[in-house]
């Protein structure tokens, strides 16, 4: 059948071939300007005729030309078009230059592969490092966001090391992992995010496991974003893959030695705090009582307020008044200026067999919060050497260690023992309330606050004394055999491990809120390896005239092993000595051990015909050990074409460039977790063993012994078009993802006897626009040039199925409301929470008695997490040396519920509450708090709400903020961000002749220097783009996190 | 030739690696976890999973019960009867927890003829169930926890009874059962009765005695079966159906009424400023002058603490917030200066007027047990048959052994606990005396229904901390008369330093059943729609 296709694409494509008569023969060689590199594949052409040819695999072409031909045509997408005159010579070679951004360049696909972005029938986009590392961003992910269209990429926390979520086409698991695999050289790159407390009520800001990746030893980084892309690294290839070479695992042929430093500094801030309102102090309603809302009265109303008590105990010499006075800093004066310092060398090197490359790095990162930091060590060195004629042997090998140091965040507005949020009450401290004074009692160590004991911790005693520290290593090696058997045939064999070491400790220091001020530790171990071996045979050779095959038939395996332990000891004996050895107790917290293997065989076919046209198959077979024996062997193919309609057509002229059309369509298969296959009966370990006996209990999952792959398939068609001598280029790419029979651990009616049931089951379909932009919007002859790359995503996602008929399930259980929550018909995880009753209207209803909201006892939907699109837009104007680039992002739609804008709101801290001296009549009608139905008059009619409440009423109770419905803490996310502003100015090389340095580039970089967020309330300066679930599925929800940080940095890097 | 050599060295490396032995994936069995469960496992898993989801631990079932008979007084959604489907978490723990692993533990008896276990698990699981329905009325009962059924129907609860009461005298049998190989028994691993298989009897029938006096204003009540239990086994003094809690708080294994408050930094379970009157003898109604020597046992005042926000209740150091309060300082924190729940109820701090500072973890010990069927209980039961049904021997008699019984409890639980406070035995004491005559005076003076009312009113202050019975024997009988929050029915003082009662309101009527879990209403495709809490009653509340 293969064969077939081929034999008629043949015959059909004949009849375009071009005609030439025999005269002379012109020889040449096409090379890139930039390192001098062979150009495969450039168009070769007579100007004014049909005649032409393109340049093979090593750069060189030969063209029969008659006499009257007078001049060449040298074409590239990507490369500026050259013209030759024809001379005597019978020899023509072309150095061609780089235009605007590449889009025809050489990327690397799945599994090693390299092609030409053109003869891909899917959307990939390569991101070269220069294209971020102008951002003062310690997180290479974060510094991607609105440069990739497709991609959606959320930061949790400002604090030091945080994690970023990436999702590349939505989410398409419901409770898997929703992020793409990373490859590193190769190897999986385990990008896990290990949580140790719940960040419901106060967890760390965790990093994700690919913080350990070092940005400056990257060489390019390829986002695979569909399937057809993705789906030969198999089973995580779902959700898309981002490929990333390294330098020194990919050390380049060059002779002698080249070594690059870059050296980087940044100040930090905390992004954008409240506009607080000065003229109201703790109280409500007007009167002065110790709270933690600034409902009081004036501070031009009375004197003095009671000396708080817990100051007043701890120093008597306060006496038992102090001046009732506004702080208007005592929030800002809480936080530091935080500082990035990063300094790194790469040294490279090599003869004529060997190349080496090295780089070790070093990154400080001190946050705007005290004694917050994250700070990352690496070293990376590999190289490859030509052992005999063909044989090449290459390895490389990475030691990172990192080391992360941050506080509590998220709620705190609950009362178990072992909960305290450093963030709790700090955005919204009463606007009287002192922070200046000592944080710690003197006697006891105890936290000090206004309105304590126990209501919070204090800020300043909680950083410094309720730490998260976490020390992780990662040890990366790959080594490499190549083989080139035949001119048409290579071998080569690729075996890698990842191994990442995480140690990690939780203190709750003696004097805390929490653990009944008696102070615990969690100790949370945790060791992942991975190896992974793949056997590759590559074929590449014209079958026939004009048709070319470059097939690939593979064998790759993979191991992956999960250690974990983690310890928690209750009560601290001595102070300040955090070891196990000093609790009084210690009991298991939870340790897994799994592991899992799978292997894979696979092909991936490529035919190309007369480099216009291009077929691509791919399959492949994995058989994993999660899944029942009888259902573990499973096969997905896929499909993809690239047709280079302009090439085909022979079209050149200074309006269209080229135009490409593609449309692909493959399936990934994926297996299971470890272990969920076989019954098993838990011990019991909460609150066991109970007065020393030991208990076990019948699991609350239900596991299914039938359970079957899961596939995803994806359609997917685009375009590439580059107009107007290269000057615009667009590509576009729709495509429409569905993952069904999800292996899914999902919620079932207790009443079955479990909570939870792992089978197959339900189905999220993810639609999408694609459009990448770039635009040389003006170019002059003296090196002025204004460029603009513009990137459009929007993915609209979909819950087509649920499991057996249920109406929803709950994504995560959280705090109740509100939840996120799948239903048919509804995009992933939308957020489900408490609501105030209205008449059929739409009008509020009323309590008569109050004057306030009535609650009612259902829930409903009250917000959609996902936005409705995201647009980046990357300005470079460049002239000579110098460049000013700058990044905008905006993002459209999207709901979250945020506890910092309830809490901000309710505790009458900002601007926004200040006008509060007038009482307000909420629109709406009276209704029956008892049926939810509004009360009628002697004429059937409504009553229209006339009953005062003051403005202390609107944001504390039945309501608008605190206490409300959830419904009114949604709000809409959508943000415009000046995300990065940069100078830079490369020195002259002519400059430089004299003394030992070859380049020199100078930076100023600011990050995230303004947003707007319209429909955020005008003074809460509240940034919607704080995630408080980390880089978990949970979306939209904040529960008091780290606001976000602002940089302003300068870079430096030397090449000798 | 050499090109080949090495070729052919290389593919060999290349397969060596590869090679995958026979095995090499089935590696898919969790080495950490059991695969096996065994019956002396399961049993203290399930005891301690029921007594936890039935105790007043904040936001347990108990807690919520609580709240609603105006023991305790909460902040949260639960006020103003405003609980909703989103409240409900402990219907999942019950159904996912404690009854598979009974279920689980008959299963492995009946095979292999463990009976005793067999018949406890019976026992057991008719409790849970019989608590189940007086919460919500209709629930998934005949298919529940079956394999294969994922959405299980509701049975109505008048359904479901009937099959309790058999599954009780199934359980007795096979607890008798002489036949029986029973290699193995329920020891120490019993947390309730350490293996007493007498007890467990006398525990059986009196849950089925509670049964039928629950029902007994329908065509269910069956005076001959509740003669025939009253002249067998009940559980006697010493012999209380009930659970008790260790002192570690690492694992924590204390009473989690106690551990959640005392270790905590906030106070989530606010003593009713309504029980509090009653106590007192300051509400005009019921027990008028008539000061409670528990006082002490119930709760625990902080004296002497720092002095916090401004309190919505004070009386003395009694300080507390009210139901249904629209007051200012309804919000006010006050973890050092508010009433915390004490002895009796979870183990908390007897109250010897001595306590400064703010009460801490280390204040108490947590240990009391997890009320289910006490001895007084069992009177205070023969009481309302005698005085309601003439069933039995005279009332007053039972009434006033309960009252005994009560105090005699309390006592039972000092020598029990391994507090280090002194605490005094009430059994005898003058105070007890005068107060248990103080009472009967009242009663021989009072109407048929005002008798009735102090039964059930002196059965509620001894439910304190047991809160589910108290919350149905409420809603079936009408008694002890609750606080209404619209017109404040006698609440005499207030706060701060006797100002007057705050103004309190409730707009919702008051909640007759719990409303079902949302996840059940969600994930259940038999499932009924969400009930109306105020109308939609379960089949023995007859009394209007």
């Amino acid at each position: 059948m293969r064969k077939i296709t081929i034999m008629l694409a043949f015959l059909f494509f004949a009849g375009l071939n071009f005609a030439f008569a025999q005269t002379r023969t012109i020889n040449g060689t096409v090379k890139s300007a930039d390192d001098g590199t062979a150009l495969p594949g450039v168009t070769v052409r007579v100007k004014g005729t049909t005649v032409g040819t393109t340049t093979n695999l090593d750069g060189k072409y030969s063209l029969q030309v008659k006499p009257d031909y007078r001049t060449l045509v040298f074409s590239f997408v990507g490369m500026k078009t050259q013209i030759f005159t024809i001379g005597k010579s019978n020899i023509i070679d072309v150095e061609m230059q780089a235009s605007a951004l590449a889009i025809d360049e050489v990327v690397v696909t799945a599994i090693g592969i390299s092609r030409q972005t053109k003869a891909l029938g899917y959307a990939v986009t390569t991101v070269r490092p220069d294209k971020l590392d102008q951002e003062a961003q310690p997180d290479m992910i974060r510094s991607l966001a609105g440069k990739v269209a497709g991609v959606d990429i959320t930061s949790s926390s400002g604090a030091p090391g945080s994690s970023t979520r990436i999702t590349i086409r939505g989410n398409s698991s419901f409770y898997g992992n929703n992020q793409p695999l990373f490859i590193v050289d190769g190897v999986p790159y385990s990008n896990n995010n290990f949580t140790t407390s719940d960040l419901n009520s106060g967890g760390g800001a965790y990093a994700s496991g690919i913080s350990t990746l070092d940005p400056n030893d990257i060489k390019s980084m390829t986002i695979l974003k569909g399937a057809a892309a993705a789906a030969l690294y198999g089973s995580r290839a779902s959700n898309g893959v981002v490929v990333i070479e390294t330098k020194s695992g990919n050390a380049e042929v060059k002779k002698g030695i080249e070594i690059t430093i870059s050296s980087g500094f940044a100040a930090e801030k905390i992004s954008n705090l409240p506009d607080y309102q000065n003229t109201y102090g703790a109280g409500s309603n007007f009167v002065y009582n110790n709270y933690n809302g600034s409902w009081g009265p004036r501070f031009d109303s009375r004197d003095s307020i009671p000396t708080w008590p817990m100051y007043r105990a701890a120093f008597p010499e306060m006496g038992d008044s102090v001046p009732y006075v506004a702080q208007p800093n005592n929030v800002s004066g809480l936080f530091q200026t935080g500082h990035v310092a990063e300094n790194s060398i790469t040294i490279t090197g090599g003869n004529k067999n060997t190349n080496v490359s090295m780089t070790a790095s070093l990154l400080g990162n001190d946050g705007y919060i005290p004694n917050s930091s994250f700070k990352r060590k690496s070293v990376n060195f590999g190289g490859n050497t030509i052992l005999s004629d063909g044989l090449v042997l290459n390895g490389s090998f990475g030691y990172t260690t990192s080391t992360q140091i941050g506080g509590r965040f998220g709620n705190n507005q609950s009362s178990a023992a072992g909960t305290a949020s450093s963030f709790a009450r700090t955005l919204w401290l009463a606007r009287n309330w002192n922070m200046s004074l000592p944080y710690t009692d003197p006697v006891t160590g105890e936290s000090l606050t206004p309105n304590g004991p126990g209501q919070f911790d204090n800020p300043l005693w909680s950083w410094q004394h309720n730490t998260i520290t976490t020390n992780v290593d990662r040890m990366v090696f790959n080594v490499g055999l190549h083989y080139k058997i035949t001119d048409f045939l290579n071998a080569k064999a690729l075996f890698g491990s990842n191994t990442f070491f995480q140690r990690r400790q939780e203190i709750i220091d003696i004097g805390s809120r929490a653990e009944d001020g008696k102070g615990s530790l969690t100790d949370d171990d945790v060791r992942t390896n991975e190896i992974e071996g793949t056997f590759l045979l590559a074929f590449n050779k014209d079958l026939f005239k004009g048709i070319h095959l470059d097939a690939r038939a593979g064998y790759s395996l993979n191991q992956r092993t999960v250690n974990r332990k983690s310890i928690f000891g209750k009560v601290l004996i001595a102070p300040d000595i955090f070891t196990m050895d000093n609790t009084n107790s210690v009991t298991p917290n939870g340790s897994t051990n799994s592991e899992r293997r799978l292997y894979g065989l696979f092909y991936d076919m490529s035919f190309s015909f007369k480099h216009y046209l291009y077929l691509n198959l791919t399959g492949r077979n994995d058989v994993s050990s999660t899944l029942p024996v009888k259902n573990r062997s499973y096969f997905y193919p896929g499909f993809s074409t690239s047709f280079i309609l302009s090439q085909a057509l022979g079209i050149e002229n200074d309006v269209l460039n080229f135009l490409k059309l593609r449309a692909s369509w493959a399936k990934v298969g994926s297996d299971a977790g470890p272990y969920l296959i076989n019954t098993i009966y838990p011990l019991r370990t909460v609150s066991f063993p109970f007065m020393g006996i030991p208990g076990q209990t019948v699991s609350n999952t239900l596991l299914d012994p039938n359970l079957t792959p899961e596939f995803t398939k994806e359609l997917e068609f685009g375009t590439d078009i580059a107009l107007f001598n290269n000057r615009v280029r667009l590509d576009v790419t729709w495509y429409n993802k569905v993952t069904s029979d999800q292996i899914v651990t999902i919620q079932i009616p207790a009443s079955s006897g479990y909570n939870f049931f792992h089978t197959n089951a339900g189905a999220i379909q993810n639609r999408g626009w694609e459009i990448g932009l770039d635009l040389v919007p003006l170019q002059f002859d003296n090196g002025f040039k204004w460029n603009i790359y513009a990137t459009f995503t929007k993915n609209v996602s979909k819950v087509t199925q649920l499991p057996a008929g249920n109406k929803r399930v709950v994504l995560a259980g959280l705090f109740g409301d509100p939840e996120p929550v799948f239903e048919v018909g509804q995009p992933y995880g939308i957020l489900r929470g408490s609501v105030n009753y209205r008449d059929d209207n739409g009008n509020l209803l009323i309590d008569p008695s109050t004057g306030l909201l009535i609650l009612s006892t259902e829930l409903q939907t009250i917000g959609d997490p996902n936005p409705d699109y995201l647009m980046g837009m990357t300005n470079t104007f460049s002239y000579k040396g110098f460049a000013l680039n700058f990044v905008i992002n905006y993002t459209h739609g999207g709901d979250f519920y945020s506890n910092s804008i309830v809490s901000l709101l309710g505790r009458g801290v900002t601007k926004d509450t200040k006008d509060r001296e007038s009482n307000y009549v909420i629109p709406g009608f009276y209704g029956d708090p008892n049926t939810g139905k509004p009360l009628l008059d002697a004429n059937g009619k409504e009553i229209p709400n006339i009953t005062q409440v003051s403005e202390n009423d609107l944001y504390f109770g039945n309501s608008f903020a605190i206490n409300a419905a959830s419904e009114w803490g949604v709000y809409d996310a959508t943000v415009l961000r000046l995300s990065n502003l940069s100078i830079s100015y490369e020195i002259p090389k002519k400059l430089l002749t004299k003394i030992p340095i070859t380049g020199l580039t100078i930076t100023f970089t600011g990050n995230n220097l303004w947003f707007f967020a319209p429909h955020i309330p005008k003074y809460t300066n509240f940034d919607p783009e704080i995630n408080g679930y980390g880089n978990s599925n949970v979306q939209g929800i904040e529960y008091s996190n780290a606001p976000s940080v602002r940089r302003y940095g300068v870079n430096l890097r030397i090449t000798l | 030739m050499m090109k080949n050599i090495k070729f052919i060295s290389f593919l060999a490396i290349v397969l060596l690696f590869a090679g995958c032995q026979k095995g090499w994936l089935d590696i898919n069995n969790d080495p950490d976890q059991p695969t096996v469960a065994k019956v002396d496992l399961l049993l203290p898993s399930a005891e301690q999973r029921m007594a936890n989801d039935l105790s007043i631990g904040y936001q347990n079932l108990g807690y919520k019960a609580g709240v609603y008979i105006h023991q305790i007084v909460t902040r949260e959604s639960l006020d103003k009867y405003g609980i909703s489907g989103g409240d409900i978490t402990f219907w999942d723990d019950l159904y996912a927890r404690p009854i598979p692993d009974l279920d689980k533990i008959i299963e492995i008896g009946k095979e292999k003829d463990y009976m005793q276990y067999v018949g406890v698990a019976k026992i057991l699981k008719a409790y849970v169930y019989s608590q189940m329905v007086d919460l919500w009325g209709s629930i998934p009962f005949s298919q529940a926890d079956s394999i294969g059924i994922e959405s299980p129907v509701f049975d109505p609860g008048a359904a479901i009874y009937p099959s309790l009461l058999k599954m009780i005298d199934e359980g007795i049998a096979d607890i008798t059962n002489s036949t029986a190989v029973n290699e193995f028994k329920p020891s120490d691993n019993d947390l309730i009765y350490k293996g007493d298989m007498d007890k467990w009897v006398r525990a059986a029938n009196t849950l089925k005695l509670k049964l039928y006096d629950q029902v007994r204003l329908t065509p269910m009540f069956d005076p001959t079966a509740v003669n025939a239990l009253l002249a067998g086994k009940l559980i006697e003094e010493g012999g209380d159906f009930m659970m008790w809690f260790g002192t570690s708080t690492n694992p924590d294994d204390r009473n989690p009424g106690m551990a959640d408050e005392y270790s905590g930094s906030q106070i989530s379970t606010y003593i009713s400023p309504w029980f509090f009157e009653i106590l007192k003898g300051m509400n005009p109604n019921i027990l008028t002058g008539i000061n409670d020597p528990r006082i002490p046992y119930y709760w625990c005042n902080q004296s002497g603490g720092v002095t916090e926000a401004s309190p919505e209740y004070m009386d003395g150091d009694f300080v507390s917030i009210y139901f249904g309060s629209d007051g200012i300082h309804r919000d006010a924190g006050g973890r050092s200066t508010f009433t915390m729940v004490g002895f009796y109820p979870c183990g908390g701090r007897y109250d010897d007027g001595k306590f400064t500072g703010t009460l801490g973890a280390a204040d108490a010990t947590g240990d009391a047990p997890m009320r289910f069927i006490t001895y007084p209980d069992r009177l205070f039961i023969e009481a309302e048959l005698a005085l309601e049904q003439g069933i039995g021997s005279d009332a007053r008699t039972h009434f006033e052994d309960a009252l005994t019984a009560s105090f005699k409890l309390i006592d039972n639980i000092i020598d029990g606990s391994a507090t280090t406070q002194t605490i005094p035995h009430l059994s005898g004491t003058t105070a007890v005396t005068d107060y248990i005559t103080a009472v009967m005076a009242d009663y021989d003076a009072a109407t048929k229904d005002k008798q009735f009312e102090l039964i059930m009113t002196e059965k509620w202050i001894q439910h304190w901390g047991s809160s589910i019975d108290s919350y149905t024997d409420y809603r079936r009988t009408g008694y002890p008369i609750m606080f209404d929050a619209n017109s404040n029915n006698g609440l005499q003082s207030g706060g701060p330093n006797g100002s007057g009662p705050v103004p309190t309101s409730c707009s919702r009527g008051y909640v007759v059943a719990f409303p079902y879990p949302n996840t059940e209403l969600d994930l259940n495709v038999n499932a009924p729609k969400q009930r109306s809490i105020t109308t939609d009653k379960v089949f023995w509340d007859v009394n209007n």
